[in-house]
């Protein structure tokens, strides 16, 4: 790679670690496991950094990525220390951190893979198919997962606090 | 709850602060040079220097019709020739089984007890495997065996007994006994250091304060039988090891090793086992059960071939899992496998165009008998083909299969006396007869991923 491409991979890296880790942290629910899938993704892209289309890199990002989180798992990747913790965080609102937790524990009995449908769906704010070549299946699947993943958070959702924070807003 | 709740919900819970300076551009980069030269080395193209890519064969899958005797289609990414059957129901399943093994899930478990059952397995075997543990796939023949952890209505408790083997050869082993249940408030601390440690003079008992709850330690040496499956050759004392984690919601978590190792291994300490038994996610809700499918096993082979090829890319839209029809003994291209096979297909396009044709099979193989590699060798077909076939230094064997019957076939293949599975990797031309530009040192690479 030569160090102008080396230069626009450094700042791509810079520019989106920061959305990167908020996307692996909720389709794993850990800050440990998201750090470390994004390092191994970026890695990843390295390698692949001349071959992709700068107007595609953040799909395929995401794609080595998912996987990434996906492949962690089914390995038993399984960091004992760090399971299901959020990083040290300065004292703040503890209503705030309580709603966070709660939200945390709602996502975490999503199976791994309808997790990573709805985030790629609602907070990537991707399309079906979108999410399909991501993730490497079907537009069906995707629909399945959107459609099973979203019936578990509403059985849940709607017993928690947060439902009544939102009937309220 | 609608989809506006949705992105509320996530976007609760993502937020806060993010140390987003651990990922580091810089070391990412140095990361990236040494992956780069390490792919070089171990991609070494057969011949013309050019990378292996996978392409796309823009096939539309065929959708895995289930159980029967009569011939298919295979369609998709399959070669058109192939005999082939409908994959079985449940194989999928059953090569995604913790326990590595076929053992009988037990009637009459909620959907909640296999759930927490899945986790108690997930965690128990990811910290046996950083203890070099792996699964001893078997099942007892005298008695009813299941897999892994499972609710025992009888007993009120979760339950496992499983045998694990050290460093990837059966000769060092342990059996396991683990059980997570509810005190219910009442006090196990005083009755369980009388039961194990007051009546047997071999094991000496110790009590620690964790994090996770007060832990009752025991090593030593008991009395177990030498064959827990038919008891025969009567007990033996075997080295023990083992823990009763009692947490503070009155849930006790107990772990306990029989080891039997031939070797002078290490064996594994109190406080490792009372660490593992402290991952044992006890209390938490248990996520969903997911169940594999093609897509996900397709998307495991594309992802291993990528990372193992540079500039490869693979396509899984005409991915398709078949098992192998009796006909492939004789229909005139080559024998993947028998009867008892499966095999998935995708496709992948070289950087050079070159379109290849990727599988993996798989098959159970059970019992090795006195000699792995002959067992290996017969149902990998090397009858029908070249085999270079050897121990792979991780305790299975690996089969390095050439088959020039029709089309050219390369079969990277290993076979695990431990669980008894023989899988493989493979590629050949999508499009023509001869030999694709692939190497073995890439095929294991790939295979490796995938175990």
């Amino acid at each position: 790679m030569t160090p102008e491409s080396e230069a626009l991979f450094c700042e791509y890296v810079v520019d989106s670690r920061e959305a990167l880790l908020r996307t692996a942290y909720l389709t794993c629910g850990d800050w440990h496991r998201a750090e470390d899938a994004v390092q191994t993704s970026l890695i990843k892209l390295y390698g692949a950094w001349n071959r992709i289309r700068r107007e595609t890199v953040d799909a395929y990002a995401r794609r080595i990525l998912t996987n990434a989180l996906i492949d962690q798992t089914r390995r038993g990747w399984f960091r004992r220390e760090h399971a299901f913790a959020d990083p040290p965080e300065p004292p703040g609102d503890v209503a705030e951190d309580d709603d966070r937790a709660e939200a945390a524990a709602i996502l975490a009995r999503l199976p791994l893979r309808q997790r990573a449908t709805l985030v790629l769906r609602f907070w990537e704010d991707r399309s079906v198919e979108e999410t399909a070549r991501i993730m490497r299946c079907s537009s069906g699947t995707v629909k399945s997962n959107t459609a099973r993943g979203l019936k578990t958070l509403r059985e849940h959702y709607g017993a928690s606090s947060l439902a009544d924070q939102g009937s309220k807003r | 709850m609608n989809e506006q709740d949705v992105q509320q919900l996530l976007a609760k819970a993502a937020s806060g602060p993010v140390v987003a300076d651990e990922v580091d551009p810089r070391a990412i980069l140095l990361a990236g040079r040494r992956d780069a030269a390490r792919r070089k080395r171990i991609a070494a193209v057969a011949a013309g220097g050019a990378a292996v890519v996978l392409g796309l064969a823009a096939a539309v899958g065929i959708p895995m019709a289930l159980g029967g005797e009569d011939p298919i289609a295979a369609g998709g990414a399959a070669p058109s020739d192939l005999p082939a059957l409908a994959a079985d129901d449940g194989f999928l399943e059953r090569l995604a089984r913790s326990d590595g093994s076929d053992c009988p899930i037990p009637d009459g478990q909620s959907e909640e007890q296999r759930q927490a059952a899945a986790a108690y397995n997930q965690a128990l075997y990811a910290g046996l495997a950083e203890l070099g543990a792996a699964p001893l796939g078997g099942c007892l023949t005298t008695r009813p065996d299941y897999d892994g952890f499972y609710y025992s209505d009888d007993q009120g408790l979760y339950m496992l007994e499983e045998s694990v083997a050290f460093g990837g050869t059966a000769s060092d082993w342990a059996r396991i006994g683990a059980a997570v249940w509810d005190t219910g408030g009442v006090d196990y601390e005083a009755q369980m250091e009388d039961e194990e440690c007051t009546y047997n003079e071999g094991l000496t008992c110790s009590w620690e304060d964790t994090p996770a709850g007060r832990v009752l330690l025991i090593e030593g040496v008991r009395s177990d039988f030498a064959n827990p499956d038919t008891e025969s050759g009567g007990s033996i004392d075997y080295p023990s090891v083992g823990v009763f984690l009692f947490r503070d919601d009155d849930m006790v978590v107990s772990l306990t090793l029989s080891l039997r190792f031939a070797s002078d291994r290490d064996v594994p300490t109190a406080d490792q086992i009372a660490a593992l038994a402290a991952t044992i996610p006890v209390g938490q809700e248990a996520p969903e059960l997911e169940q594999p499918t093609v897509d996900n096993l397709a998307a495991d082979l594309a992802d291993a071939v990528e990372a193992a090829v540079p500039g490869a890319t693979a396509d899984t839209d005409g991915a398709v899992l078949v098992r192998l029809h009796p006909d492939i003994a004789t229909y005139g291209g080559p024998v993947y496998g028998a009867k008892a096979t499966h095999i998935l297909f995708i496709t992948a396009e070289l950087p050079t165009g070159e379109t290849v044709r990727l599988s993996f099979q798989a098959e159970h193989l059970g019992d090795p008998g006195d000699d792995p590699e002959a067992a290996a060798e017969a149902a990998a077909q090397c009858g029908d083909a070249e085999c270079e076939t050897g121990p792979d230094g991780t305790g299975a064997v690996s089969v390095h299969r050439t088959i020039e019957d029709g089309r050219s076939v390369l079969t990277s293949l290993a076979y695990s006396p431990l669980d008894g599975w023989l899988i493989g990797v493979g590629v050949e031309s999508a499009d023509g007869a001869e030999a694709p530009a692939v190497d073995f040192a890439t095929l294991d690479a790939i295979l490796g991923d995938l175990r």
